[in-house]
């Protein structure tokens, strides 16, 4: 279960980093 | 006397705001002044340990990620100590590891400042682990909130090129906030007869001839930086209700104010930054008006006491004081748990689950609209996102292009406020639906019916405002809740914070438009009305359906 935790945790933190990108992409955005 | 004790509290809080407001402002600035001369050795001794040798500004993805990443590695730390507790020191009651969903649960709870708890205190947690991670991440979290919303300040009030530094601001939050406040308000509960100690938990003799366990522990430290930093948090189970946690209706008065001034000055510390300290009081006076109206609700509801009881015959004259403790009345409990959802603290002073319908709609509803005044930092930051929206909306109707403090507010802008704005009804709604058609989810509650929607709806919605109080009589300590609260509290957390700074990120780089009889006004009567009613306006068609099958049903039903 243990695993199971680091792995949810990890999880949530690589979708944080997705989540990073596109604002950085939105405020990049010359459009 | 209760009008005039309640009255009494509000003017003390808002005599406060502008000392605080501008010590905050002093701290954060980067200007030199007095305060240096006092915590700068302690900082540079801080800096040179931590091996910060530059402390030049960051771009907000810099500062976003040095948040986020020092994060992480607070909880990798707490995780081991709490599965590892019953081998390490401090643990003279003997308590077991901690389980892996609950340290899931507890480590996301304490590091988001929810401080949601699915256990208590005084049987779950050795010393070591109420100091080294209770306590810890009650610091870590308000600093670390405290240090995004100044970020994002830095950002729309465009004061110089970049939104500071990150690892500077969270020191600073620390040394020259936090850590001195705490030990002054420790000092004082100390005095007041909370108890600050390490023996363990007393056995003793009942008048009775029985033998009586009673907890204690070091209360005080943790009961300060608990509301200090919002956190909410208590050492036992009941919290604040707790004779040892809050023992008298001046440690109450003392408890309001540790969690309500610094959320309340921080609108006139971005007043400050503006530089507009009328823009600061206009937002100040938006949150308070809010405030006002719902602690005048809890108030009545709670004073006028329930149908069934006087239907029955029993005399409640002193309103429904179930689930109250009787030293705090109707007034120090309805002012409690206004203040304590209004600044997203959680602490509790009386049970929140045996509240009339109406009462409990108060707390329920300032976490939803999760802007007055709001929890260390992050309140200003949503209030501001909501005055961004506010005047995009009213640019839209004029027909302008919308700006505020001299910047124009463009779609991308409106994106990033969109998403933030959006996630929070969803990460509410969506697991409430979830708990109530799975049996994992419904099993845990005890009060089926109307009530039942509300405890299911009330876990989500203060695990998504990173409140953390709760309608307790939900059986929350299993897996599913564990694991899906604890989802929430990281989204409602991380995500506001990364599109906020990604605001400030955007607005730092905007030349100033210059001011025109036909520029739009944020700092007059009308906004602050304007404010108010986007708020409301997006918090009614998001949770109103929400809120009329769980609390409004419920009251349908007692008349």
């Amino acid at each position: 279960t243990d695993l199971y935790m680091i792995a949810a945790l990890a999880a949530v933190f690589v979708l944080f980093a997705g989540f990073m990108r596109w604002c950085d992409g939105t405020v990049e955005d010359k459009e | 006397m209760d009008i005039v004790q309640l009255a009494v509290i509000v003017a003390m809080l808002v005599i406060l705001v502008k000392p605080l407001g501008t010590y905050v402002y002093h701290v954060f600035s980067n200007e030199a002044n007095r305060t240096d001369r006092l915590f700068g050795g302690t900082e540079r001794l801080i800096y040179k340990l931590i091996g910060l040798k530059n402390r030049n500004g960051m771009s907000w993805k810099k500062y976003a990620i040095s948040f986020i990443v020092t994060n992480i590695v607070l909880v990798a730390v707490s995780c081991l100590i709490l599965r590892l507790q019953k081998a390490l020191p401090f643990n003279p009651n003997g308590i077991d590891n901690m389980e892996p969903t609950l340290t899931f649960n507890t480590v996301i709870s304490f590091i988001t400042n929810t401080n949601l708890q699915h256990y208590s205190g005084e049987s779950a947690l050795s010393y070591l682990s109420q100091m080294a991670v209770i306590m810890m991440m009650m610091f870590t979290s308000a600093a670390t909130g405290f240090s995004v919303a100044i970020a994002f300040i830095r950002g729309i009030t465009s004061r110089g090129s970049n939104i500071g530094n990150f690892f500077e601001d969270f020191v600073k939050a620390h040394t020259r906030i936090f850590l001195p406040a705490a030990f002054v308000v420790t000092l004082l509960l100390v005095a007041l007869q909370v108890p600050q100690t390490l023996d363990p938990t007393l056995t003793v003799t009942t008048l009775e001839g029985a033998a009586q366990q009673i907890a204690i522990g070091p209360v005080a430290s943790l009961e300060s930086i608990k509301h200090l930093g919002t956190n909410g948090g208590g050492f036992f189970g009941v919290n604040s209700a707790h004779p040892f946690e809050n023992p008298n209706p001046l440690t109450n008065v003392i408890e309001i104010f540790s969690m309500w001034a610094l959320p309340a000055a921080l609108p006139y510390t971005f007043g400050l930054f503006a530089p507009s300290k009328k823009q600061g009081w206009i937002v100040f006076a938006a949150m308070m008006a809010l405030f006002l109206v719902f602690l005048g609700t809890v108030y009545a509801a709670e004073k006028a006491g329930t149908p069934v009881i006087t239907a029955l015959g029993i005399d409640d004259s002193q309103g429904s004081m179930e689930g109250k403790e009787v030293r705090f009345g109707i007034a120090g409990s309805a002012i409690f748990t206004a203040v304590t959802t209004a600044a997203t603290t959680g602490t509790v002073n009386n049970m929140h689950d045996t509240l009339t319908p109406l009462g409990g709609l108060v707390p329920l509803a300032e976490m939803m609209l999760n802007v007055v005044f709001g929890g260390k930092g992050v309140g200003l930051i949503n209030m501001l996102m909501y005055a961004i929206l506010a005047v995009f909306i009213c640019g839209l109707m004029v027909g302008r292009t919308p700006e505020f403090l001299g910047r124009k507010i463009e779609s991308k802008e409106m994106k990033l406020i969109a998403v933030a704005i959006l996630a929070h009804p969803l990460i509410v709604l969506a697991p409430t639906a979830l708990a109530l058609i799975t049996d994992a989810g419904k099993g845990a509650i005890t009060n089926p019916g109307f009530h039942g929607i509300s405890q299911v709806l009330y876990e989500y919605t203060s695990s998504a405002a990173n409140n953390g109080s709760g309608f307790e009589g939900l059986g929350d300590n299993t897996p599913f809740w564990n694991i899906s609260t604890g989802l929430v509290m990281l989204f409602g957390r991380y995500i506001s914070m990364i599109a906020m700074l990604a605001v400030a990120g955007s607005m730092l780089g905007k030349k100033p438009v210059p001011e025109t009889i036909g520029t739009f006004r944020t700092d007059n009567v009308l906004f602050t009305v304007l404010l108010i009613g986007t708020v409301l306006l997006i918090g009614a068609l998001t949770f109103l359906p929400a809120i009329a099958l769980g609390p409004i049903a419920e009251h349908l039903t007692l008349l």
